[in-house]
This record gives structure tokens, C-alpha cells and sequence, in this order.
């Protein structure tokens, strides 16, 4: 698979503080990355100095281009960027104008642009909304919208700033789960900042940003043995993991198990 | 500072139904009280009314000796004084430049003597774990979880009797979160502070509340200590609210197998408890 961001020997700083120093990090097409660090520690400036919202020296490429001036718009037009303070990605007053402002003006027909909102609405289930105004809703509510939109533009590559952090954690798991389906089925690239580890189970890779540098960037099952690691940067392994590993510890269980009726079944069999 | 709602309903202006149906609650002196609900289920105007941000349409609130009804409002400085509040949006409240000037003015309007604002403004982003360096950074420049943790120092700072606090996790991992836990249990136990947290974490506040209502559609559906309230696994998964992973597992086990390890607040009592019952 080829490689939608690369980062060579990046450095960056604000005024007399270094955020990063030659920070190398290259994710491939297809990947669902879950971004995890302190914070603080620099997971938003990461995020805008791939779109170039933050300008950087230039050694950035993003699907093969150089983030700099001249590559900006056809950049920007394969990615979807959520902020975490989701007033920051509305736009209208009203629920469906805001989701259909992100669809390119003149791109589609009327009825295509119809469909490809119902389409929308039904994937994320949030029709319940569309009779709301966007100042009457909720954050976590706001923060859903704001996911509609970005979906709908048809980015290739997703960078998802915290952007459930408002959302209850049975709508947020419902959401991850429809995005990992994205990213198995239309080879969507997912990188996801959250400060929920337990998120980091339906990704397959996992980023832990220290400082200055990548503490740590693998596939999942390599970052759950690295502990210490993540412990340094104030995560404790999401609770299926730890429990699977100490219940190995003891003898109970012989295996990883993630899932929490699976695991009552494999204790008292 | 002892909290009441009686029969409080609000309603948001133009609009057809209530936003808050016949709310009742009450929160004793130095309890931690947290008020559950999905997003949308009327937590935040909840707050706000708590805060006297708005008034009830129906029904008194009180605070200690403030009452809010529709017609009746607390002196805002007097009661901005004795409670204070963080709200979802912390750069909202943030209107000076640097960290030192916004914690200065909330003193100032206090009027603090000035030989204590440099203390109490150190003492309090110790407190919320932020050094002493970051009194002369721009507020705009900090990360989101670094907005919420100024903005817990910002009220911490003139020591308000009630804290009133919307979602103040968001933004947080885990070490912080932990951090939180502790500051908000020694607010309690040291100075007795009355503490009210909505929230959806359930995680987060199972470690420190004494009580817990949960919110549905602007109404209570279910109260109690957090044992009996997380006993209720369906109506809370209606209401979109996860047990608590060591709960959860407790649950599990017993609708599975028949056997009740406990509730445990901590993984490794779990652990303890989960080998003594495999063997």
C-alpha cells in the first residue's frame, strides 16, 4: 500500500519552545491510526501542519504532495478536518444546509446532492436532528453534524481532532463503528486524536505522541506491550487489555480477550 | 451550601416544549452530585440554571440563601462570588490575553488584596496541574485541555462554596482525569465544597460521587447512590450510559453465570475477586 502522509525529519516550534524535532512519521493508505498524547504535547498542531493551516518547512507530503502553497487546494480537497470545538466547523443556521455547504458548489445536481444527504443521514442516524436549528444543539450533538458534513465531501483521508469528545460513549462507539466500516470498505484513512484509549480498539494502529517526538507508532497489538510506555504518557491500557493480561498473569485466562461477555464465558467455562 | 430545585421547568423561548420537565433534586452541603444524561438530554440548561445563567419558567431553585424563580434573581456578583462555574465551552469565558490577567481579574473584581493574587493565582494552576510558567502564555494558545484546566483554576481561585461543572473531562486523558479525581475529592473533603458535575463519563465519576441523577429528555429517570443507580443496565442504556467497565464486568458475570463478585471501583480488586470465584 502507498503512503498517504510522510513525514521526514519535521521540526517545529512556537517562539522559544520546540514542539518537534525531527519527527518522522509515515502512515499508509488504509490505515486507522488512533493519535494518543499528553496534552499539550502538540496533536493539533500535528493535524494542522499536515493540511498547512500551520505552515512547516516543507517536509510534509500528503498522497505524494509537498504541503506548501501551489499544492493547498488539491491537498485540502481529499481531506476532512474536525475540530474539537465543533462551533468551529458549522457554518449555517439550519441542520441540512450545513451538512450540503461542504459539497463542492456545482459539483452534482440537485437530486444527486439530495440523495447523497438522505444517504448520509441514515449512515450516521441522525435524522432526529434535522429539524433543529445549529444553535439549538447540544455539543455533542454539533460535534455529529459536523461529521455528517465531512463525510459527505468525499475526503480520502480523515483527521478527526478529538471530534467525539462531547458525544455519550454509546453514540461515540457507534460512530467509530461506522468508520471503521469506511475504512474497510472504501479504504478510508482514518487519524483519530482522542484521549480515550479504549477508542484505540477500533483502529489498528496506534500513534503516541511525546515530546518532540513519536514515543511510539505500531499496530495495536504491539503498542498493548509496551505498557511502560504508555504509562510515561499518562495512559493506562484500555480495560479489556489489562484485564486480559493479568487474568494471563494468574493462570485464569490463556488468552487476549476484548470482549466482555466472551471473557465471563472463557473464566467459567 | 445546600441546593434545591423544586418542580423546575423550563422552557426555551419560540419553542413548543419543554426543555426541562419538573425537575427535583436536592444536594446536601459538601455532597458531589452528578447529573447524567446523553447529549441533548437537557444536562447543560440544567446547569445554567444552577448557575443563574437562565431562570426557571416554572418552579424556585435555591442555592443556599439565593432563590431563583422566574421572577425573582439572585445579585449576581453576590452569588457569582459563593459559586462558581465552568462551562462546556471554557474559551467562552476567557476575555483577557494572558493566563496571569485572567486569573488577576476574577480577583480584582473580588478585591482581593493584592499581596494574595500572586499566591492564590500560583496555588490554583498548581492545583489543576499547570506550572507556573504558564501565567504569562496567551490563553488563546493552549491546548483544549489546558483551556479546561484554566478554567477550573479561574473559579478555584476565589475559593467559591459550590462548584458548578459542565463536562469537565472533555479534553482530558486519563493521568489528568486521575488528577481531577483527586483535586475534587480533596475540595470535598478538606473544605466541604458542594460539587455538581453533568456529565456522560461514567468512568470518571463512579471513583468520586456520592449521588447521581440521570437525565432523559429533560426529565429525571432515576436517582440514587451509584450502586443502586447502576444497577439499572437497561434503562441506562436507554438513556445512552455505559456502566463503568468494572461494573459492567461484575454485571456480566452475574447475568451470565449466576454469581455475584461485587462491585468494585478499581481493576485490580475486580482481579482479586475474579480469581477467588474461578477457582
Amino acid at each position: 500500500m502507498e503512503n498517504i502522509i510522510e513525514l521526514s525529519n519535521v521540526n517545529y516550534q512556537i517562539k522559544n519552545t520546540i514542539l518537534f524535532k525531527n519527527l518522522n512519521w509515515i502512515i499508509k493508505k488504509g490505515s486507522f491510526v488512533t493519535l494518543l498524547g499528553k496534552s499539550g504535547v502538540g496533536k493539533t498542531t500535528l493535524l494542522k501542519l499536515m493540511t498547512g493551516e500551520i505552515k512547516s518547512d516543507n517536509k510534509i507530503k500528503i498522497n505524494g504532495l509537498y504541503v506548501k502553497e501551489e499544492n493547498l487546494f488539491s491537498i485540502r480537497s481529499k481531506i476532512g478536518f474536525v475540530y474539537e470545538n465543533p462551533e468551529q466547523n458549522l457554518i449555517a443556521d439550519n441542520v441540512k444546509d450545513d451538512i450540503l455547504y461542504s459539497i463542492p458548489k456545482g459539483k452534482y445536481t440537485y437530486k444527486k446532492m439530495e440523495e447523497m444527504f438522505q444517504e448520509i443521514i441514515k449512515f450516521l442516524e441522525i435524522d432526529h436532528l434535522l429539524d433543529k436549528s445549529t444553535s439549538q444543539l447540544s455539543g455533542g450533538e454539533k460535534q455529529l453534524v459536523a461529521i455528517a458534513g465531512i463525510l459527505l465531501r468525499g475526503a480520502k483521508l480523515l483527521l478527526l481532532d478529538n471530534s467525539f469528545s462531547m458525544l455519550d460513549t454509546v453514540t461515540k462507539n457507534k460512530i467509530l463503528k461506522k468508520l471503521k466500516f469506511l475504512n474497510r470498505n472504501q479504504k478510508l484513512t482514518i487519524i483519530y486524536v482522542t484521549n480515550d484509549i479504549e477508542d484505540s480498539l477500533y483502529g489498528n494502529y496506534i500513534a503516541l505522541l511525546g515530546e518532540q517526538k513519536m514515543s511510539f507508532f505500531g499496530k495495536n497489538n504491539q503498542a498493548f506491550k509496551e505498557e511502560e510506555l504508555f504509562l510515561k504518557e499518562g495512559f493506562e491500557l484500555p480495560f479489556m487489555i489489562q484485564l486480559s493480561t493479568k487474568l494471563k498473569y494468574y493462570n485464569v485466562v490463556t488468552k487476549q480477550i476484548i470482549d466482555i461477555n466472551k471473557m465471563v464465558d472463557e473464566i467459567w467455562k | 451550601m445546600e441546593i434545591k430545585l423544586e418542580d423546575v421547568s423550563y422552557r426555551y423561548h419560540g419553542e413548543k416544549k419543554n426543555c426541562l420537565n419538573h425537575i427535583n433534586m436536592k444536594i446536601n452541603h459538601g455532597e458531589i452530585v452528578a447529573i447524567l444524561g446523553k447529549s441533548g438530554s437537557g444536562k447543560t440548561t440544567l446547569i445554567e440554571l444552577l448557575a443563574s445563567l437562565r431562570t426557571p419558567s416554572e418552579g424556585v431553585i435555591t442555592v443556599g440563601n439565593y432563590i431563583i424563580s422566574n421572577d425573582i434573581t439572585p445579585n449576581k456578583n453576590e452569588f457569582n462570588f459563593d459559586v462558581g462555574v465552568v462551562s462546556q465551552f471554557p474559551e467562552e469565558q476567557f476575555l483577557k490575553k494572558t493566563v496571569r490577567k485572567e486569573l488577576e481579574m476574577e480577583m480584582k473584581f473580588f478585591n482581593y488584596r493584592l499581596d494574595q493574587v500572586e499566591k492564590r493565582m500560583k496555588d490554583a494552576l498548581l492545583m489543576v496541574g499547570l506550572e507556573e510558567k504558564y501565567l504569562d502564555i496567551s490563553s488563546s494558545k493552549l491546548s483544549y485541555g489546558e483551556k479546561r484546566k484554566l478554567a477550573l483554576a479561574s473559579i478555584l481561585v476565589f475559593n467559591p462554596k459550590v462548584l458548578i461543572l459542565d463536562d469537565p473531562m472533555i479534553g482530558l486523558n486519563q493521568s489528568d482525569k486521575n488528577k481531577m479525581i483527586h483535586l475534587l475529592t480533596m475540595l470535598k473533603k478538606r473544605y466541604h465544597k458542594t460539587i455538581i458535575i453533568a456529565t456522560h463519563d461514567t468512568e470518571f465519576i463512579h471513583k468520586l460521587v456520592d449521588y447521581i441523577y440521570v437525565l432523559d429528555d429533560g426529565k429525571i429517570v432515576l436517582e440514587g447512590d451509584k450502586y443502586s443507580v447502576f444497577q439499572n443496565e437497561k434503562l441506562l442504556q436507554k438513556c445512552h450510559i455505559q456502566l463503568p467497565k468494572t461494573i459492567a464486568f461484575s454485571q456480566a458475570v452475574y447475568h451470565r453465570r449466576n454469581i455475584k463478585i461485587g462491585y468494585r471501583d478499581d481493576i485490580n480488586d475486580l482481579i482479586k475477586d475474579i480469581y477467588r470465584y474461578a477457582k
